[in-house]
């Protein structure tokens, strides 16, 4: 008798799961909004990061992120301060998707200001969609120095280091590490990054960085693993082959995590120094590795727990801890300075919010103090390219364990000021 | 092989054959046979085995695993056809590419479905070509195609599509390759076409199962005919080896080398199977030298006892064997000596018996017929002697009683030589027995300008015949004092207990005896006195005998000669009488 009426009810209960798999899968930008209601809002933010896969880490502590800027912005209201709508969405790391929902956010929502997007190459396609919109693009975790160059437009900004800053930053500290070897013969250097625009930008700059400052070394060999690889042992072995005095990395997320995970039961960190001078410090590595994270790896990333000590970023830190319940990965640094800068531009731009142009003008002139700036230095706006202008920490891997579930934390600090990575740059019109 | 057995051309030939069948060949060839047959067995049986596992590694699957590989290059590139097929049939694109004039741009439904395609992770972008186009369009980051002219890219027909490339990996961006498609099929001369700018890594990794570390690596070898890893990076022409395989073309002009390595896991088998045969050899030789080693040592050794056993054989006691060898040898050098010292003895005892026996008989004889006339002669003279008035005469005769006198002494030591008297033993002062000696040969001492001297010592006593261990040390110290007759000198006389014995010793600082004349001291009638009969020794010798004790003597020529009588000590329990 029950198996009669299970037959009954199993169309019923296909079709009650069909619709809950279709409204799953509707974008979560039609679902989360955070800040103001829409009728109270002076500006809608569109914000796309991914929320799953690899790189789904970054986009949830991105929106926590958010929620504490949103808090900051809330405890340091003055009357002139603009009220924020934020929408989000997940972009699943495909371009496609970004692409719709930066359509989506601009024509259905009313967005005039897209932030967020790790991805380089769906960065690229997002900042082409708010270019030919009129729409502002905060970048708040893509690093792709192309998207300050080749594809630079007025209403592009980014609050985060890119390519160029944090591989110049790696170049002068190879000059000062290695001064030693590099005064005997060439640093032999092999470079494995990921298959795609930011994995390419990464090594260019790298390479010119390196060029500028005078660094003498040879190319052992470069590899291009794609973008979630699910095994790296050919490319590790290729790199043991390869015998290199350094190699150069800059996969990021879990990537990362799986090239360490599996590098660790071979000899390659012992024949060889490794670098990682993007992404390679995140603390979300550090937590996902745990004991197992090696010591001695050249690390950084855009925003460290530990370093700089200062009363802003621990408040950052202990206040994401409370509400998360864990602590963040530079994502969400990011997308907090990131939902700060528009609100501080606006404010700054004067009360009329669709004054887009003095918006503009507004966020040319930002200075602004992050969670990642030491004491006595504030980011500041860059007018020419647009890129912010902030300090790089190099550090090597130490046990510390402040900070569980990861065992290991960067030490042995090297900071580099934007004045310094500047220097010798010549800049192009 | 040098025999143990040495002989000459009148060697028998049984020696020779004993030669022939010498112990140290015997141990040769049978140890050259324990150690390398099954030395030899096992080389042939893991030389086999490798030669096996190697072509099992190599070369058994390799057809099945290269054909498999050669399937999944195929399907990749069908499965990106399969995409580009769905690509050119959407209505947009299909207008794009026929009807689009230049300076014209994609409307935004196209571009949307362009994208979808690049979420792939195997494609980099697209690339169209309108009829009307001189240039594709592209839509793909530019790193790539930088300093790229697709028209020199190599052109491969492949179902129905075309493959163009690869664009070889630089030092600054990876490979790739584009797959285009007419719209309406393929044209050879298409003047409309798309194409997806296909990750050359992912046509290359297909071939990743090929690998066998440390052995082979897969290589894919396109139209350009350089080798690219299966990691989709250029590798560094190298000397090809005999041992690479290539695969047939998968696609025209396209296929899979794999590449031998050989060195890094072969390189210890390889040597393992030349330390085998050399572990053979010299084992062999290791053997041979071992064997004549020892051949040279039994020689040395063995030689020298069939030369003393030869001796002994031959009547040589005296000559010493010369102990050497070890272990067994050395055991039986031992008991060879032990044999020859006892044959000697043996051999003198039994001589001195048989000289005593007929010394015995002839003294008896000898002693009636000498006794009886000397006596009488003797009872004559002293009759004669006191009728005698003429001192010179009177003289004379007492010359002939005194030479009577001394021939009876003689008769009467070959006598006691000959037969001599049953020693009585009984505890003895030998302390009182020296003394008296002493007391009496002084001025014998005396007259000839010898100083006799007793070592003091207290009260031993042994158990003996008192009478003739007076004999014997008499003796003695009467022979130490003609030892010195005419030089002086000192006699000196000891005695000394030790264990369950007690010795007295007599030493003169006199010429002393030559080595040779040591051993005869006590032989009967050798004397190296002008005026002696060769008796008291021998006598002295019996007596000691007779006692349960010896005689030993000790000499340095020059320095004088040292006797000692060793005589049993007196117990208490040793009442025996």
């Amino acid at each position: 008798m029950n198996r009669v009426r299970i037959r009954y009810l199993y169309p019923s209960v296909l079709f009650l799961s069909a619709v809950y798999l279709l409204l799953l899968s509707t974008p979560q930008s039609a679902a989360e909004a955070l800040g103001a209601p829409e009728e109270q809002a002076d500006i809608t933010v569109g914000c796309l990061y991914p929320m799953s896969g690899r790189a789904g880490v970054l986009g949830r502590d991105s929106v926590f992120g958010i929620r504490l800027a949103l808090k900051y912005l809330e405890d340091h209201a003055s009357p002139d301060s603009p009220r924020l709508r934020i929408l989000l969405g997940d972009t699943k790391s495909k371009r496609s998707t970004a692409a719709t929902l930066a359509s989506r956010f601009i024509e259905d929502e009313g967005a005039r200001f897209l932030c967020g997007v790790v991805n380089s190459s769906v960065a690229i396609e997002v900042t082409s969609i708010a270019k030919s919109a009129g729409a502002f693009f905060i970048g708040t975790d893509h690093a792709s120095s192309r998207l300050t160059g080749e594809f630079f437009h007025d209403r592009y900004f980014r609050v985060t280091n890119d390519t160029r800053q944090s591989m110049t930053a790696g170049a002068l500290f190879i000059k000062d590490y290695f001064a030693d070897h590099l005064a005997k013969k060439p640093l032999r250097i092999s470079y494995l990054g990921p298959d795609y625009e930011y994995g390419y930008q990464v090594w260019t700059d790298f390479r010119e960085a390196l060029a500028r400052f005078g660094v003498n070394y040879e190319i052992a060999g470069v590899l291009w693993p794609r973008l979630s690889e699910p095994d790296y042992s050919h490319y590790i072995n290729e790199l043991i082959r390869q015998k290199p005095d350094l190699v150069v990395n800059s996969l990021w997320g879990g990537d990362f995590v799986a090239f360490v995970t599996q590098a660790t039961d071979t000899q390659l960190f012992r024949t060889s120094r490794f670098a990682n001078f993007e992404k390679g410090g995140d603390y979300e590595i550090f937590a996902q590795l745990g004991d197992k994270m090696p010591l001695g790896l050249l690390l950084a990333s855009r925003h460290h727990n530990n370093w700089p000590d200062t009363e802003f970023n621990r408040w950052f830190v202990d206040e994401f801890q409370r509400k998360a319940g864990y602590y963040p990965s530079s994502g969400a640094q990011g997308a907090f300075t990131g939902i700060v800068a528009i609100a501080e531009a606006v404010k700054n731009a004067g009360a009329n919010y669709k004054d887009l142009a003095a918006i503009e003008q507004a966020f040319e002139q930002l200075t602004l103090t992050t969670p990642e700036d030491p004491a006595g230095f504030q980011s500041s706006m860059d007018p020419d390219s647009h890129q912010i202008r902030q300090v790089m920490a190099i550090g090597e891997t130490v046990p510390d364990e402040r900070y569980p579930p990861a065992k290991v934390m960067l030490g042995n600090w090297h900071i580099y000021y934007p004045s310094e990575l500047e220097s010798g740059l010549t800049k192009t019109e | 092989m040098k025999s143990i057995i040495k002989h000459d051309s009148s060697t028998p030939p049984r020696l020779r054959t004993l030669r022939r069948n010498g112990l140290a060949r015997r141990y040769l060839f049978s140890a050259l046979l324990i150690a390398l047959v099954p030395l030899g067995l096992l080389a042939i049986v893991y030389d086999t085995q490798y030669v096996r596992a190697l072509d099992k590694v190599t070369e058994s699957r390799t057809n099945a695993r290269l054909s498999g590989a050669e399937n999944l290059l195929r399907t990749f590139l069908e499965e990106r056809i399969y995409e580009l097929e769905g690509l050119a049939d959407i209505p947009e694109v299909f207008e794009w590419l026929t009807a689009a004039q230049p300076g014209d741009t994609p409307n935004r439904m196209m571009l949307s479905q362009l994208r979808q395609q690049l979420d792939s992770p195997h494609i980099y972008g697209v690339v169209t070509k309108p009829a009307q186009f001189d240039q594709p369009e592209w839509y793909v980051t530019e790193t790539l195609i930088k300093d790229v002219s697709w028209r020199t890219l190599p052109v491969t027909r492949f179902e129905g599509a075309e493959l163009l490339g690869p664009a070889l990996p630089t030092p600054e961006r990876p490979g790739w390759i584009i797959l285009r498609l007419s719209p309406t099929g393929f044209d050879p001369a298409p003047e409309a076409w798309i194409g997806l700018v296909i990750r050359l890594a992912s046509l290359t990794e297909q071939v990743q199962d090929l690998t066998l570390p440390g052995l082979q690596t897969p290589l894919l070898v396109p139209p350009q005919n350089v080798l690219l890893t299966s990691v989709g990076s250029l590798k560094p022409p190298g000397p090809p080896s005999r041992k690479d395989i290539n695969s047939r073309d998968f696609i025209e002009g396209w296929h899979i080398r794999l590449q031998w390595l050989g060195d890094p896991l072969l390189g210890p088998l390889e040597s393992a199977r030349f330390g085998l045969i050399f572990l053979a050899i010299g084992a062999a030789l290791g053997v041979i030298f071992l064997s004549r080693h020892l051949s040279k040592r039994l020689d040395r050794q063995v030689t020298p006892l069939i030369e003393g056993a030869d001796r002994v054989a031959s009547g040589d006691f005296d000559t010493p064997l010369g102990i050497e060898g070890t272990a067994e040898i050395g055991y039986l050098s031992f008991a060879l000596e032990r044999m020859r010292l006892r044959l000697k003895r043996l051999v003198k005892s039994m001589v001195d018996v048989e000289r005593r026996a007929i010394l015995g008989q002839f003294s008896a004889g000898v002693a009636h017929e000498i006794r009886n006339p000397l006596a009488t002669i003797k009872t004559t003279i002293q009759a004669l002697s006191r009728k005698e008035s003429d001192p010179k005469r009177q003289k004379l005769m007492e010359s002939v009683d005194h030479e009577i006198d001394r021939v009876n002494d003689v008769v009467q030591l070959l006598l006691d030589y000959a037969r001599p008297r049953e020693a009585k033993a009984r505890k003895v002062n030998v302390l009182d027995v020296v003394e008296t000696v002493k007391i009496l040969a002084d001025a014998v001492a005396h007259r000839h300008d010898v100083e006799l001297i007793q070592v003091e010592h207290p009260p031993v006593f042994a158990w003996a015949d008192p009478s003739q261990v007076r004999q014997i040390v008499m003796n003695l110290v009467m022979n130490a004092i003609q030892a010195l007759e005419g030089i002086g000198g000192k006699v000196v006389i000891r005695i000394r207990q030790q264990g369950l014995a007690v010795y007295v010793s007599v030493s003169d600082n006199g010429p002393g005896v030559s080595a040779d004349h040591l051993s005869h001291l006590t032989e009967p009638f050798f004397t190296t006195k002008t005026n002696g009969t060769g008796l008291g020794l021998a006598i002295c010798k019996q007596l000691a005998q007779a006692n349960q004790g010896t005689l030993r003597f000790q000499s340095i020529p020059g320095e004088g000669l040292k006797v000692t009588l060793q005589l049993p000590l007196y117990l208490n329990n040793s009442i025996l009488e």
